[in-house]
């Protein structure tokens, strides 16, 4: 016997054995989800699509390989209709348009939408369109409308109809000439160079052809499919492989809930190979966490406790400090009132901060004078206090082991702005603590080496002399890596603001990425400041200013933002180069509903270019973001170069959803098929509305059952 | 490319330990030091089977007629008159329960098939419930543990899940051991009360 409840290996499994060798039994295969992803990425069989979309929310890493072709794609079902595809595709030997010449390598990127608009019936199939290549060079440009229908529960066959790629194999005239007329009929080709042009004028243009194939579901692992193209590969046969049948054949092997192998024996001449990997934001491998069991709430028992204790004093400081500190509570201030005590803390430990203030109230219901009625749990973000929580002990008393107590406790509590910092208790200023870390810095798409990365040993330091008032810093020791290899000179118009990157990666192996001096503070209700000066990020340094206005309960906030930097010396030491410039943006923070958020930056960005930021992204509670964006200025496509306008996608997945161990870290990616300099954005730390919002009443609110976790 | 991947990997599970464990997330306690209080009181021995654990856990609060027990390693389960109404700390945790109907049956009161409200957290942090319909029997006494026990079972269905809870009470109407259901995920728990 162990006396734990939860075996010891568990715990200590590393991070990354907890990622993939949970085993979790098959998920059930439901009616209308897509059973795989076809050779795209893309939800469907093996190189056609299928009108099921994948389960909502589903995230789908695909890479797929055959003969002189490998495709990557990241899949995300954005709602239960529609799904949206980035990926990047390595093809060799390869022609640019059918019948031009054969180029040795191409490096594609192409973003893809698949949306259902119409649900299986009892007799109508579910039904879909798609377009494969939206801002891309069109090298997989098609699109579709396909139909799909479950015969049995384990024999699915679907039909469509494609254009471009997909109606170029026995394709016949454009059957919507007769609605459209004849301009339909053909097809232009699209622009290609710089890619990132937007044609919409060519979709479900030029002949049209028919696809089609069956699925059958063998057993709960094991699928085999077989289907018809419709895509000839004109741009690959004869150079990359031989394409000697329309038929492809394909096993599938479900080895978990999370990924799929496939196998294919793909037009007749070719054996193609796919590896899946679907996770689910909304399910976690560790349910609500691993956390560790809350302290109970401590009655209060007439007669006992009422003793006098001078709640000013450091004593009852020190012990709520300790007490809290437990619970991964830090307390920055504290004052008594009469019957209510008020702490103000800082959330250390929890993904979620209505955690942190359910484990300060237990502490509390164990520490208060049996005199104290009200508790105030004010939560501060870098020293600057932002929403104070508001409860009565007694309902923390009646409703701990309460079925419902989530909703009774809420409706009794209140949630306020809190714009004034309680006194800070002995001994929080100042305040130093520093760390090591390890920490890894890639490099996407260079065609040369597709992947690079540089890993290595960063020194944060950070001080407090003062609430508010933040010295922070990071140095960075290179051990290993290959980014300073990258040759590729900057090719760009503008201002190389972002385009020598190549150049701060070979400046050196010991860097100074970031280190300034911030201030945070609340110039009123619902508004929060901060200025920032000094090494504010790798490439540039200056001073930095912002106002949010964020009032609880919003779904809207606006911000400002300006700033004046330098750009650094390409060892990211102390130096400066010669530009500098000023920059900055007026913003909108909007939550749409439904866990869909949208954000707008308008404004002049860091080549002195003008223009606005669209972001769109959804959000979930537990933290998981999946967004893109695409940024619009005054600098032409063909002075932009490469991509012609600053687009990407945006990645957010917090740590404690990978570990099951309560942390408030979070892997943050952005993924851009290319950096340019325009469109380009100063990256400085603490902006704001990222800080403040956790801690607001609606954030709150949507994770409120947390409060007695 | 690969090989120093590889490195990169190592250094990141041998190199940097308290890094390391920033990532993995901040470690709780491993072990909790129980007050002499608890440990001189009653004990109860807990099995999870669907995670492989055995342990003895020690009465820390008693808040009405709910007694909260914990683990050394920090995972607590409550108990209303017997009836499981929270665990923490399993990961697939019952937030809450009511245990009224059950108690209700336990006495031979109340309505022949009764409700019971279960309630846990989705993995995007919201509160979900169960609402269950249940049926209690008497089975009669059997020995359990050189212990002559009554043996109640209080069958459940909620949606898709159907379990059936085993209450095992001596002639004082104390339960003593207990088969009872924390969550689709988890399963069963079995325990077993002793005096120390």
């Amino acid at each position: 016997m162990s006396n734990r409840l939860c075996r010891q290996g568990f715990a200590k499994t590393s991070v990354f054995a907890m990622i993939v060798c949970v085993p979790i039994s098959l998920a059930a295969q439901e009616r209308s989800i897509a059973w795989g992803y076809n050779s795209f990425g893309v939800p469907g069989m093996i190189d056609m699509p299928t009108a099921f979309g994948r389960e909502d929310a589903e995230l789908g890493f695909t890479t797929s390989h055959f003969k002189n072709q490998t495709r990557n794609t990241m899949t995300f079902q954005i709602s239960e209709r529609l799904s949206a595809s980035f990926r990047y595709a390595i093809l060799f030997d390869i022609r640019r348009d059918p019948g031009s010449a054969v180029l040795p390598d191409r490096y594609d990127r192409s973003f893809s939408l698949q949306y259902r608009f119409a649900d299986e019936g009892r007799y109508r199939p579910a039904m879909a369109f798609g377009i494969n290549d939206i801002v891309g060079t069109g090298i997989y440009g098609g699109e579709y409308v396909v139909a799909s229908k479950t015969l049995t529960p384990r024999l699915r066959a679907t039909a469509g109809l494609g254009w471009g790629r997909l109606g170029s194999y026995n394709g016949f005239s454009n059957p919507l000439g007769a609605v459209f007329g004849d301009g339909v009929k053909s097809r232009p080709l699209a622009e290609g160079g710089l890619g990132g042009s937007f044609d919409p004028d060519i979709w479900f243009r030029g002949d049209a052809a028919f696809f089609g194939g069956v699925e059958w579901q063998a057993t709960d692992r094991v699928r085999l499919t077989a289907e018809y193209s419709s895509d000839d590969y004109a741009r690959e046969d004869g150079s990359a492989f031989d394409r000697k049948s329309p038929f492809n054949f394909g096993v599938s092997y479900q080895y978990n809930d999370r990924t799929t192998l496939d196998l294919r024996y793909l037009y007749g001449s070719e054996i193609g190979v796919q590896l899946s990997y679907a996770l689910n934001p909304k399910k976690p491998r560790f349910g609500s966490g691993l956390d560790s069991a809350p302290p109970p709430i401590l009655p209060r028992v007439a007669g006992r406790g009422q003793e006098p204790v001078d709640l000013s004093g450091p004593g009852f400081a020190r012990t709520a400090r300790q007490a809290l500190a437990r619970e991964g509570v830090a307390l920055d201030g504290l004052q008594a009132d009469g019957k209510t005590l008020r702490i103000q803390i800082r959330n250390d430990r929890y993904a979620t901060s209505v955690q942190a203030v359910g484990r300060a109230a237990r502490v509390l219901t164990r520490i208060a004078p049996a005199y104290v009625d009200n508790f105030e749990i004010r939560l501060a973000a870098e020293g600057a206090p932002v929403t104070s929580v508001l409860l009565r002990r007694s309902d923390l008393e009646r409703l701990e082991f309460h079925p419902v107590a989530p909703d009774l406790l809420r409706v009794k509590t209140r949630i306020v702005d809190a714009a004034e910092s309680l006194p800070a208790i002995n001994g929080r200023y100042p305040a130093l603590t520093y760390g090591f870390e390890p920490y890894i810095t890639p490099s996407l798409f260079d065609p040369d080496e597709p992947v690079r990365m540089d890993f290595g040993v960063a020194l944060t330091g950070r001080f407090e002399p003062a609430p508010g008032l933040v010295f922070s810093g990071r140095v960075h020791q290179k051990i290993a890596g290959n980014l300073d290899k990258g040759t590729r000179e900057s090719t760009s118009v503008l201002e190389r603001v972002r385009s020598e990157s190549y150049l701060y990666y070979k400046g050196g192996d010991t860097t100074i990425p970031e280190l300034t001096g911030a201030y945070y503070f609340r110039p009123g209700g619902d508004l929060f400041g901060r200025v920032t000066a000094g090494y504010l990020e790798s490439m540039f340094g200056g001073v930095s200013s912002e106002l949010l206005w964020k009032p609880q309960n919003s779904r809207l906030a606006l911000g400002a933002e300006v700033n004046y930097v330098k750009q650094r010396d390409f060892d990211q030491l102390f130096g400066f180069r010669d530009y500098e410039t000023f920059t900055g943006h007026v913003s909108a923070y909007y939550e749409i509903g439904g866990g869909y958020f949208g954000q707008l930056d308008v404004g002049q960005y860091l080549a002195g270019d003008v223009g606005a930021t669209l972001t769109l992204a959804r959000e979930f509670d537990n933290g998981w973001r999946v967004g893109a964006f695409a940024t619009v200025t005054d600098v032409s496509a063909a002075d932009f170069g490469e991509g012609s306008f600053d687009k990407g996608i945006q990645l957010t997945v917090p740590l404690d959803w990978i570990t099951g161990r309560p942390n408030k870290s979070k892997l943050n990616t952005v993924i851009r098929p290319v950096q340019r300099d325009g469109g380009a954005r100063l990256k400085v730390s603490g902006r704001l509305y990222d800080r403040v919002r956790g801690l607001q009443a609606t954030d709150i609110d949507a994770t409120w059952g947390r409060f007695w976790r | 490319m690969r090989i120093f991947l590889c490195a990169a990997a190592i250094a990141l599970l041998a190199g940097c330990q308290p890094a390391l464990q920033r990532i993995a997330g901040t470690q709780a306690p491993a072990q909790v030091t129980l007050s002499q209080k608890a440990l001189a009181g009653p004990v109860m021995r807990v099995q999870i089977a669907s995670r492989g654990a055995d342990a003895q856990l020690s009465r820390v609060a008693v808040k009405d007629d709910v007694e909260t027990w914990l683990a050394v390693d920090n995972i607590s389960l409550s108990f209303r008159h017997g009836v499981l109404v929270a665990s923490r700390g399993l990961g697939f945790d019952l937030m809450g329960a009511d245990a009224n109907g059950t108690l209700a049956a336990f006495a031979g009161q109340g309505a022949p098939v009764y409700r019971r409200q279960m309630r846990y957290l989705t993995g995007d942090h919201h509160s979900t419930y169960l609402m269950a319909g249940c049926q209690m029997t008497v089975t009669g006494w059997e020995v359990v543990g050189g212990q002559r026990l009554e043996r109640l079972e209080e069958k459940c269905r909620a949606r898709q899940n159907s379990f059936t809870n085993i209450f095992w009470r001596d002639s004082s109407g104390f339960i003593v051991q207990s088969r009872q259901w924390i969550s689709p995920e988890i399963g069963y728990l079995r325990s077993s009360i002793r005096k120390r």
